[in-house]
């Protein structure tokens, strides 16, 4: 079953526009939501719960359809973003005892041993949580109402490396019964090489490739070479050139290797292909 | 509706607009005092939920919730319209040993009598139209509204003053004391019931109107 079926999403914004976003995602997995700072990623997981409103398209998620059924798709959905601070002030008991009576399937035994899990007090106030504590405890939220999604907008940035990789752990315990997925958007590369399974690239408010983590790390391949080697036959088809005195180097699609005889190739990580896809413009 | 309205009791009720609404029942004791100056500060707690919510992200934060957009506004709606109330309610009894104060009546304007309560509503009702809306067309820039809502209610503030300064018979009929002058007054309160009763019914649909387009 699709927990997120997105079709010809669109959002115009003086400056900004969100074309024809198509997104799917079957439960049990995790798609990584990649993508420049600007590019889309927000308004579009912001469209997907109606905070945006989309000028057109259609959402349906977990088989709702949004426009019919937004409140029952609030109930299925935890949004963790790793920006917002809501009432930094407050202290967690209390917010969370607000935002509990919202949720029919509130769990408070399963928020009970998250918490203990996360080493969370919920005597604290937001503010005097650490950036990941912060997420966690969105995270505990979200589960602790059954979300069977979770909308994570880049939740570890900012976080230090054994505080992701902790979050990242996490993120796969969530969708290992097959009932769960996350849509995980973020510009830290890295995090995605661990835990997603599909990547969704986002340009310009445009999806550009939307496949399996694999298929789309070996749709590309780095090349470098000296300069002589650089002919009228390969440059046009090289993303993100990049020449020095030495020869250049760069990435081209899988499909063009033939054209490139003679020079280094290497696989690309996540990082590379995002380096060298923006780089091009 | 009742969720919503815990979250406004819990969340984003604060100590500035609380302290703001314990001015005004101080304010009324005053002798020789303007009348409807204690209740602008009812107006300045208002604006402090809107400027407590930015603060804290309250627009996001419910917006995630699993509720209607038009409900989060009703809310709001129904908490600033308790507000209102409640400041009249604490203010009464403080307006009536206000007004023993002085022989001679309120020096400065009208006496706290039922004919002011009802204005008092119109002025409420302005405020509101005015802060409200614009409000929830810019949301989390409560700013410009209050200024907007403030010239708005000093301005009914200055019409409805300007009989009784001039001691003309309105302004007579409308400040006098007496249990039969009151009684007489009556229809003026009824009037301010109904108007505010009205417009705060128009003002929520407009913002809700507005609120549906807002992206947040």
């Amino acid at each position: 079953m699709k927990l997120i079926d997105v079709h010809n999403l669109c959002k115009k914004y003086p400056g900004f526009e969100l074309k024809d976003v198509h997104l799917s995602l079957d439960e049990g997995y995790i798609m990584g939501f990649i993508g420049r700072n600007g590019a889309g990623k927000t308004t579009t997981i912001k469209s997907i719960l109606n905070i945006v409103h989309p000028d057109s398209g259609s959402i349906c998620i977990n088989g709702y359809v949004l426009e019919k059924d937004e409140l029952t798709i609030r109930n299925t959905v935890g949004f963790v973003s790793g920006g917002i601070d809501f009432y930094p002030r407050t202290k967690l008991k209390k917010l969370t005892g607000v935002t509990k009576r919202f949720y029919s399937e509130w769990d408070e035994p399963r928020y009970k041993s998250l918490l203990e899990r996360f080493e969370i007090d919920d005597n604290k106030k937001v503010k005097e949580l650490s950036a990941g504590m912060k997420v966690k405890y969105s995270i505990a939220v979200a589960l602790s109402h059954n979300a069977r999604l979770l909308l994570l907008d880049e939740p570890t940035s900012g976080l230090d490396p054994a505080a992701r990789d902790d979050l990242l752990y996490l993120f796969q315990e969530f969708i290992e019964d097959g009932k769960h997925s996350i849509l995980f958007s973020t510009h830290i590369t890295s995090d995605l090489e661990k835990c997603a399974d599909y990547i969704t690239y986002i340009k310009n408010g445009k999806i550009l490739v939307s496949s399996d983590k694999d298929s789309f790390k070996q749709s590309y391949i780095l090349v470098s070479g000296k300069k002589s080697q650089l002919t009228a036959d390969i440059e046009p088809h090289i993303i993100g050139i990049h020449k020095h005195d030495l020869g250049f180097e760069g990435m081209i699609h899988a499909e063009d290797k033939a054209l490139a005889g003679g020079l280094e190739f290497s696989q690309p990580a996540l990082d590379d292909i995002m380096v060298h896809i923006e780089r091009r413009s | 509706m009742k969720n919503l309205l815990y979250k406004e009791f819990a969340l984003c009720t604060n100590v500035q607009t609380v302290l703001f609404m314990c001015l005004g029942p101080l304010m009324m004791w005053i002798p020789n005092y303007p009348r409807y100056v204690p209740f602008y500060y009812s107006c300045i707690g208002v604006f402090m939920l809107f400027v407590w919510g930015m603060t804290n992200n309250d627009m996001v934060y419910t917006a995630c919730l699993p509720v209607k957009r038009s409900d989060i506004v009703k809310a709001r709606f129904l908490f600033t319209g308790f507000l209102e109330l409640f400041e009249i309610g604490i203010c009464i009894p403080f307006g009536i040993i206000g007004n023993s104060f002085t022989a001679k009546g309120n020096m400065a304007g009208i006496n706290a009598t039922a004919a002011f309560y009802g204005i008092l509503l119109i002025l409420y009702s302005l405020f509101n139209f005015s802060f409200l809306v614009p409000c929830y067309r810019k949301v989390e820039k409560p700013a410009l509204p209050f200024l907007l809502g403030s010239i708005v209610y000093w301005a009914g503030y200055a019409a409805a003053e300007i009989p009784v300064w001039l001691k003309t018979p309105f302004g007579t009929y409308i400040s006098a004391t007496d249990a039969a002058s009151q009684i007489r007054q009556l229809p003026i309160l009824a009037a301010g019931i109904v108007v505010w009763l009205a417009v705060l019914v128009l003002t929520f649909r407009i913002c809700v109107k507005e609120f549906e387009k807002v992206n947040l």
